[in-house]
């Protein structure tokens, strides 16, 4: 091999030498006539108004009357009246029966679908009607996920100064009774985890700062929703992305080494005990993904991998890996566990990659794999829906908004679209 | 970035926000030319994203957001540029001059030259993710929220832009090797 060989080999400083060649362009002074033009341009040009949200209007004094009460006629009081009785009464009788939860694992039927967009958390029905925002105001509200048992959200709301200062929030399903229960110093593209019984939260702390003053991985830490108080469980694995398995005893998380470039995925009790490497998967950071638990907590998936991406399963108890894919040539991105735990969907790039990935669903041993044809979606996670007969997934073209999509996962009819206001990033399943 | 400034900006104050487009001129004129590589393109990009950022500041939700919020409006400004020009840009072959500037000298010319061409084969938005995350420094959750787009988006985005780079170099490596044993 001649030493030009070399220098066009693939090899593992290929970001390094790419960061150097930036740095080696990038070092010219913009000419003064840019900032000059621009300011002549803006001079004495009036802004945009900004868009205030419905709780934020000015007050402003209406001509709308009342009526005084003395008016209403005594027919209308009395059908006020039955009115409230029968809502007492339905009320009552829902206390009374006790609502049925859903298991946290395992199918079970499918509710409202959350998402967020232009800073505020929405939620619609499954077929895409009724969308509506639960959150609204200058804060800045991403990540919504729903507890297991679909009673509650919990989004990340960013309204500080600092600009890594984040609060996580929980309210009831309709936005209602918002409470903080932690302010860690992470930021809103982190991601939480329930427990299985809905009273602890797993999240990522105390970020690591990059040169651009922005990190993504950092301890991994609980609150405790009951107790009201919060504990760091892990020091100095760069951890993110926690899963908390279904018995509630352990939690996984990717352990990143950023001086690497590579990620590894590993475990700690949910006290904090006996954290340990699960595995290895040789991948690189930015292609290894959030692991996921099978339903009966005996396996977890991951994709990663340091050329092409594969689909791979690790045995929870002994770290054992099975590659379920194992294509040398296509790249499979995006895995996601059906709630059943019999199938798994991922996505691979068309060949050549354009805008639209290619969807597969396989057997939970990587066995009959097929595509589903009619999907729709661009290189983002892909959710099964609770009763496992949609998959959701973020339409994009790079260029305009980004939308939900619903994908029939029996392939006989055409995906949803569910319209976001602004740029979706990020979504998640009600159970019920 | 000084969040006065950017309140000051935001409420109208020109001054104030002339401080803020001096200020990150430079910054954002690199990541243009490195995008566009083109120096009069990246001088149109910039200057258009600055106008936008003093007209769309009001809409600001969030000011220490600004520096990330000012990228996106480059990044898209530099996707008009793009456009408008692709069919000139395809037909053109121009080498980015470094004016100015002292030449890395660890980089070995034979890997500049091919970085350039393999560079040239992304598309923007390919180019954007790669600038964002290996010359502004900005972690993939951010270059998502720069870029408007989910995380997974800007992950195969990055892993597409990377592969085609890497393809694009191993195919010079090829045609060198050919035309070397050609001429040999």
């Amino acid at each position: 091999m001649t030493p030009r060989d070399e220098t066009l080999v693939p090899r593992d400083d290929f970001d390094r030498l790419l960061a150097a060649w930036f740095e080696a362009d990038a070092t010219t002074r913009a000419p003064e006539t840019i900032a000059d033009a621009a300011l002549a341009r803006t001079s004495g040009t009036r802004q945009r108004p900004r868009w205030l949200p419905f709780g934020r209007w000015p007050a402003m004094q209406t001509a709308l009357r009342l009526p005084s009460l003395a008016s209403i006629p005594r027919v209308a009081w009395v059908l006020l009246i039955l009115a409230l009785l029968v809502a007492l009464l339905a009320v009552a009788v829902a206390f009374v029966g006790g609502r049925k939860v859903p298991p946290p694992f395992g199918p079970a039927q499918t509710g409202l679908v959350a998402f967020d967009a232009n800073g505020d958390i929405y939620v619609a029905n499954a077929d895409g009607t009724n969308r509506h925002a639960i959150t609204s105001g200058a804060s800045v509200d991403t990540a919504p996920t729903w507890s297991l048992d679909g009673q509650h959200l919990a989004w990340f709301s960013k309204t500080s100064a600092d600009a890594r200062q984040v609060s996580i929030v929980i309210a009831d399903a309709s936005g209602a009774n918002p409470w903080v229960v932690a302010t860690p110093d992470t930021w809103t593209f982190s991601s939480v985890s329930w427990s299985p019984d809905g009273h602890r939260l797993a999240y990522i702390d105390h970020v690591t700062v990059t040169k651009a003053g922005w990190a993504d991985s950092g301890d991994l830490a609980i609150a405790d929703l009951t107790a009201h108080t919060t504990a760091t469980l892990t020091h100095g694995v760069a951890a993110s992305d926690p899963a908390w398995a279904p018995d509630g005893r352990q939690i996984a998380f990717k352990a990143s080494n950023s001086s690497a470039g590579t990620s590894q995925l590993d475990l700690v009790g949910a006290d904090g005990a006996n954290p340990h490497r699960l595995s290895t998967v040789d991948s690189d950071n930015a292609g290894f993904s959030a692991p996921q638990w099978s339903p009966d907590g005996t396996r977890l998936l991951v994709w990663g991998g340091t050329g092409t991406h594969d689909v791979f399963v690790l045995d929870a108890a002994t770290g054992q890996v099975t590659n379920l894919t194992n294509s040398e040539n296509a790249d499979d991105f995006w895995a996601t566990w059906s709630n059943d735990g019999s199938r798994i969907a991922y996505e691979t790039f068309a060949n050549p990659p354009g805008p639209i990935d290619i969807v597969h669903v396989i057997a939970a041993d990587g066995s009959g794999d097929h595509v589903l044809t009619n999907a729709h979606v661009t290189g983002s996670t892909m959710l099964w829906s609770p009763d496992d007969k949609f998959l959701i997934g973020w339409d994009n073209d790079g260029t305009s908004s980004q939308n939900l999509v619903l994908i029939p996962v029996d392939g006989t009819t055409p995906p949803t679209l569910i319209p976001a206001p602004s740029n979706s990033i990020t979504g998640s399943w009600q159970r019920r | 970035m000084d969040r006065d400034l950017v309140e000051r900006a935001m409420r109208g104050d020109h001054e104030a926000f002339a401080v803020l487009a001096k200020a990150s001129v430079d910054r954002l004129f690199n990541v243009a030319r490195l995008i566009l590589r083109d120096h009069n393109r990246a001088e149109d990009a910039t200057q258009e994203a600055l106008v936008a950022a003093w007209h769309d500041l009001p809409a600001l939700r969030d000011p220490d957001r600004f520096e990330a919020w000012l990228h996106r409006l480059l990044v898209r400004s530099c996707y008009r540029e793009a456009r408008r020009y692709r069919r000139l840009q395809e037909m053109e072959i121009q080498e980015l001059a470094v004016e100015g500037a002292e030449p890395d000298r660890s980089l070995l010319l034979a890997d500049r030259d091919v970085l350039e061409r393999g560079f040239r084969h992304l598309d923007p938005d390919q180019r954007a993710v790669l600038v964002l995350h290996h010359y502004v420094g900005f972690p993939l959750a951010e270059i998502a929220d720069v870029l408007g787009v989910p995380l997974g988006t800007v992950k195969s985005r990055l892993f597409r832009a990377t592969q085609a780079m890497r393809s694009a170099l191993a195919a010079d490596a090829s045609s060198t090797r050919l035309t070397e044993r050609r001429i040999g």
